[in-house]
């Protein structure tokens, strides 16, 4: 009986007020909202205590007033009144409708990615608050979120951006195809080498004190310091086709360093060797020495000790640093562009098509690019997961 | 003499073993006595041979060890806080030496059945190991290559009183049934007044005092009579 009235009072109300407002059509549909508002809010009245009915007639309010009148949104409008209709009894659910209708109203151009960002904010701080109750921590999170917002939004934005069609054309792209080929392989040789180098040298730093040690340490941190193109410059003297060493490869192997393979994988092996190393040292030096002694005196060599105790516990660590390394030589651009700018790369093939056809070009090969990464960083820490399960 | 360690110096940044020497007839049962940040540890390590000493020489059964590596040495050292392999199951653990020493099986058979291990070999992880199993399984690990010498390092240290009554119980019959020499590292005259024939004192890397066990009780040291002994190893 109630509905049949409260149907007819919003009919009438429809035809007299609103129609000032909207077209015929527009009016219908805010009507159509209206009545699922109104219904629910009989629900509400019934149900629940009057605080919180008064709370979902001033939510109506603020609708109305900031989309309706303000924004001139009509569709909209509805929109949302359906919707708040909808959420106003699922509690967790509501922030998240706040956030959009917020995002939507007041940052249009990027409301997407505000929404996704602030409710992944809300998602994570309301988390944290309810495991540990202490709203420092959510305090510390919200400035420290900031930090990662910077990261995440330009990423985020990017990905929106483009539209599947085009991602599937810049993957059937050979060029790209082959550039992507390109960067996996060598960065995956250029950690290899890393790997076979830097292991035994880390695990010397971690365990022995000699004279230079500090500046060893110091050294390895050089690739950090210097700038990429330097660090290209730098190669380019040593191994670049000139040098006794270009020629000498060019000679008698016929394989060209700068502008080759061999190129590519000395600056991404100069560049990402810190990562490595510097994880190696750090879980070298987690791992008990009592452990190690223990082996020596069962009777392990010290070359046994390392093989069986050593090398599986800081297994885990070295595994961490591999990640890191190959993530830092498949981005490395600086000292590429300088010493191998042929044969291309991912990266540079985009920095290429970005000087050749400008920024629209390249956005999906880029938003393909970091899916690729992304991808192969997933599932390598995936397999790290496993290998630790394992033990 | 089994073992006999003459004039041993070993110099670290800021602390130093002085001049040590010391004689254990095979078979003995001998206790160093220290507080806390005397150098037994050190010592012991020294002995183990996983350093080199700066000036003096070790010999055990007549030949010289002092630049012999650890793993030649076939010394059995249970290490304070055990030293457990984390990353292998408990029968890997104990199993560890035998890669290297072949003993045979009836000394194993022996040696389980005093340590009374048969049911921890089937245990998988050592994580939930408690005090007492993890000491045990350090112990059976370390005596499992039959060594010639155990060294301990306060053995009987994060234990309840009786977990620590085992461990007391296991080492006397390591020591009166199988011959064992064993070297007992600790800063508690209490735990082996017992059990030692033999005892040493060392004092800020020095030894101050050397003898039978009941001498040293009997007529203790200045350092034995003021009463540091009270030290908790955090």
């Amino acid at each position: 009986m109630i509905y049949l009235l409260l149907s007819a009072i919003l009919l009438c109300l429809h035809f007299i007020f609103f129609a000032f407002f909207v077209d015929t059509g527009t009016n219908a549909v805010i009507l159509a909202a209206n009545i699922l508002f109104a219904f629910n809010g009989v629900k509400v009245y019934r149900k629940e205590s009057l605080n919180k009915f008064i709370l979902y007639l001033f939510g109506y309010l603020l609708l109305f007033v900031f989309v309706f009148l303000l924004s001139r949104a009509n569709l909209l409008f509805a929109i949302f009144v359906i919707l708040y209709s909808a959420v106003f009894n699922i509690a967790y659910l509501l922030p998240y409708l706040i956030i959009l209708i917020f995002s939507v109203i007041f940052v249009t151009p990027y409301w997407m990615q505000v929404f996704i960002l602030f409710s992944a904010f809300y998602f994570f701080a309301s988390s944290i608050y309810r495991r540990t109750y202490s709203k420092f921590f959510v305090a510390l999170f919200s400035i420290g979120f900031i930090s990662i917002l910077l990261i995440i939004f330009p990423i985020l934005y990017i990905f929106l951006q483009v539209s599947p069609q085009s991602l599937l054309l810049a993957f059937k792209n050979n060029e790209f195809q082959q550039a992507l080929l390109n960067s996996l392989v060598t960065s995956g040789i250029s950690t290899l080498i890393i790997l076979i180098f830097g292991v035994p040298f880390a695990y010397v730093m971690a365990r022995k004190n000699f004279a230079g040690k500090g500046f060893l340490d110091n050294l390895i941190n050089l690739p950090i310091l210097i700038p990429q193109t330097v660090a290209g410059i730098a190669l380019l003297v040593v191994l670049g086709p000139k040098s006794p060493v270009g020629e000498f490869m060019f000679k008698n192997c016929r394989l060209a360093i700068a502008n080759g393979y061999l190129g590519i994988i000395a600056a991404q092996v100069f560049v990402s060797s810190p990562f490595l190393i510097r994880s190696a040292i750090t879980a070298f030096e987690s791992i008990d020495q009592r452990l190690e002694d223990a082996s020596r005196t069962l009777g392990a060599s010290e070359l046994s000790t390392f093989m069986r105790i050593s090398l599986p516990l800081a297994g885990s660590g070295i595994f961490s640093g591999c990640i890191l390394a190959l993530a830092r030589a498949l981005s490395e651009v600086g000292s590429l562009m300088v010493i191998a700018y042929h044969p291309m790369t991912a990266p540079i093939y985009i920095y290429d098509q970005f000087i050749q056809y400008g920024l629209s070009e390249i956005q999906p090969m880029a938003v393909l690019l970091v899916i690729s990464c992304l991808w192969a960083f997933i599932g390598l820490h995936w397999l790290r997961h496993q290998l630790i399960k394992k033990g | 003499m089994f073992l006999k360690i003459n004039g041993f110096n070993k110099n670290w940044d800021g602390f130093s073993l002085k001049d040590i020497s010391l004689e254990i007839e095979e078979g003995q049962y001998f206790v160093l006595l220290g507080p806390c940040g005397a150098g037994k540890t050190l010592l012991l390590n020294g002995i183990a041979g996983l350093y080199r000493p700066d000036s003096g020489n070790i010999f055990m059964q007549g030949l010289e060890v002092t630049f012999l590596p650890a793993e030649k040495r076939n010394i059995g050292y249970l290490f304070q806080r055990d030293a457990i392999f984390t990353h292998l199951s408990v029968k890997e653990n104990i199993y560890y030496g035998l890669k290297y020493h072949k003993p045979d099986k009836k000394y194993l058979d022996t040696l389980f059945d005093l340590l009374d291990i048969a049911d921890l070999l089937g245990r998988r992880d050592t994580v939930n190991l408690s005090g007492g199993e993890a000491r045990k399984v350090a112990l059976a690990r370390s005596l499992a290559v039959g060594p010639r010498l155990l060294l301990l390092d306060e053995p009987l240290s994060f234990l309840d009183p009786l977990s620590q009554e085992k461990v007391m119980q296991s080492l006397g019959a390591l020591n009166k049934q199988m011959g064992l020499s064993i070297i007992h590292v600790t800063h508690d005259v209490q735990e082996v007044k017992s059990i030692a024939k033999n005892a040493a004192v060392l004092f800020d890397g020095s030894i101050v005092q050397a003898g039978t066990m009941e001498k040293v009780l009997r007529d203790p040291s200045d350092f034995l009579k003021e009463k540091f002994w009270g030290c908790s190893h955090v």
